[in-house]
């Protein structure tokens, strides 16, 4: 299985590698605009007001923090050091938590993965602690090495970034197109609640059984276990740009260090919120199948149904992000 | 395992919040610009707009580790002009290519759009203290009669990676002749709400 999804990783980066779409400069903006941006935007819409609020609500809280750690950098520029240091790795935890409800970070495909087809709750910590984990080291990773080895400025490592943005989303098409052809094939055959004791499946989808719990082949559920790292990293492997900026704001206030040990922090928040969501994706898929409830063989058909639409939107997302990058119709690390 | 519904209720409506999180991507701002906006007024009326751009101490930093060979203290100890050279990676890493999206200017006279010029006239970019400032003259398509109707100025970032807004000190105003009678204040602006339609931007009325 993994080396079927390296492959097809390693097949769409060769696709991929051509078609590169335009960088950015500093300040976010693509060089080359898809068109006069100004004439074709669309018409301004208001989202509806108590959700506006709570938007802007959010929006201004990680500005506050960000201004917070803007204020702690100008301190420890000024010599100051270990409060400003300490400020600085608190103020990016909390800065990972809220940021991490913005795009990327894996959530739609996290919520995706863990609302079609039934899982451990293990597994969901997992999947979206090895995301947030793999994301904070790949944003210490290109800041480290582009920055400090090849002495690159910040706008070629945010353009550097952005090959990586792409084999993640190159990776989530694989991953999605492994899922559906597991419920294809019939290998993920169930998504069932099994309540009745007895009830024997021989299926690779690695539920939590009501008692007692059926034995089940150790192999199946380390595939299974696989699977969900190998999920967690290739969501992971798109660079969050709030670690690479803070990454880069330190290296230039020559307390990179301390911008590393932020930027495990931010992992950590962002480890929070994105087990929040994978929690609430599997908690809703079981109940929503506790109240189906039913075990013949429309429910069964209906399951493999979810499971493969849910295995079919995270292809499509992941094409669909692939794609606008490409044409430039999304900016590179939006998030 | 989630066996009640008020579980469930519970987890649908984290899962709702996260997805509309999601359309309305505020992982932003990055950079965040202060700025000064003044109508130049000939003859009674609007002919250009000189702005005053005040940028963070971070992005400053991001952008002098850039230009500057040294980063980090060093560099924004350096109160000493950019050299032609830094100046020309400076404009084209941080400034030309804002061209296409009019100096994230946006101006109306009354309910009209003002078209504007393409070309930006005296740009220069210095250090103030620890952040980098930019002041340059974006000319109107054609002039603009300052009675035509309330002028409302606006420079903002549609997408919000960068936080553009009026300085809390010094947000603009008009000048030159015909604009003694002129007042200006500022106001958020609710038609054009950003950011997927969540923030209101800050503009610069002037009524004549």
């Amino acid at each position: 299985m993994t080396a079927r999804l390296l492959a097809l990783v390693l097949l769409l980066l060769v696709i991929a590698a051509p078609m590169r779409g335009s960088a950015a400069d500093l300040l976010g903006r693509p060089d080359s605009p898809a068109s006069t941006a100004e004439e074709t935007a669309p018409p301004p819409t208001v989202l509806p007001e108590p959700l506006r609020g709570m938007v802007a609500g959010l929006v201004s809280v990680q500005s506050r923090l960000n201004a917070e750690l803007r204020a702690q950098m100008q301190l420890a520029r000024r010599g100051d050091s270990l409060r400003p240091a300490l400020a600085i790795i608190m103020v990016s935890f909390l800065y990972g938590v809220f940021h991490a409800v913005g795009p990327g970070h894996g959530k739609m495909v996290v919520g995706g993965y863990f609302l079609s087809r039934r899982a451990r709750l293990m597994h969901g910590l997992a999947m979206s602690g090895t995301a947030a984990l793999v994301q904070a080291l790949a944003a210490i990773a290109v800041v480290g090495v582009l920055a400090t080895v090849l002495e690159m400025g910040s706008r070629r490592i945010m353009e550097q970034a952005a090959v990586l943005e792409e084999i993640s989303y190159a990776g989530i098409v694989a991953l999605g197109l492994w899922m559906a052809w597991g419920v294809v094939s019939g290998r993920v055959c169930c998504a069932h609640d099994h309540d009745e004791a007895g009830h024997d499946h021989d299926c690779a989808c690695g539920h939590d059984h009501a008692p007692p719990p059926p034995v089940k082949a150790p192999a199946a559920n380390r595939s299974e276990l696989a699977a969900v790292l190998a999920a967690g990293a290739a969501v992971g492997l798109r660079p969050c740009s709030g670690a690479i900026l803070v990454l880069l704001f330190t290296l230039a206030n020559h307390i990179f260090l301390i911008g590393v040990i932020a930027t495990l922090a931010m992992g950590l928040g962002v480890a929070i919120t994105v087990s929040a969501v994978s929690l609430g994706a599997l908690g809703l898929h079981r109940g929503l199948a506790r109240l189906g409830g039913r075990h013949d063989q429309t429910a069964t058909r209906v399951r493999q149904a979810v499971a493969l639409a849910g295995a079919l939107a995270i292809v499509l997302f992941g094409a669909a992000q692939l794609l606008g990058l490409w044409q430039g119709l999304i900016q590179p690390l939006a998030g | 395992m989630f066996p009640n519904r008020g579980a469930i209720a519970v987890a649908g409506v984290a899962l709702l919040l996260s997805a509309v999180s999601g359309a309305t991507a505020w992982a932003h701002p990055h950079v965040w610009v202060d700025t000064t906006v003044t109508a130049l007024v000939k003859d009674g009326k609007v002919v250009a707009l000189r702005q005053d751009w005040s940028f963070d101490e971070d992005f400053t930093a991001t952008v002098l580790a850039d230009v500057r060979k040294v980063g980090g203290m060093a560099a924004m100890a350096q109160a000493k002009p950019f050299t032609p050279g830094e100046m020309s990676k400076l404009k084209q890493d941080a400034f030309s290519n804002l061209k296409n999206y009019n100096y994230f200017t946006h101006v109306w006279s009354g309910a009209k759009a003002v078209p504007l010029g393409k070309e930006v006239t005296g740009f220069s970019a210095r250090m103030e203290g620890e952040r980098l400032a930019y002041t340059f003259t974006l000319p109107l398509a054609a002039p603009v009669e300052v009675k035509a109707g309330p002028l409302a100025i606006g420079v903002w970032d549609d997408t919000y990676y960068v936080d553009v807004g009026p300085a809390k000190d010094a947000p603009g105003g008009v000048e030159g002749e015909g604009s003694a009678a002129c007042r200006s204040r500022v106001v958020e602006s609710k038609e054009h709400a950003i950011y997927n339609g969540s923030i209101y931007p800050k503009m610069v009325e002037i009524t004549c």
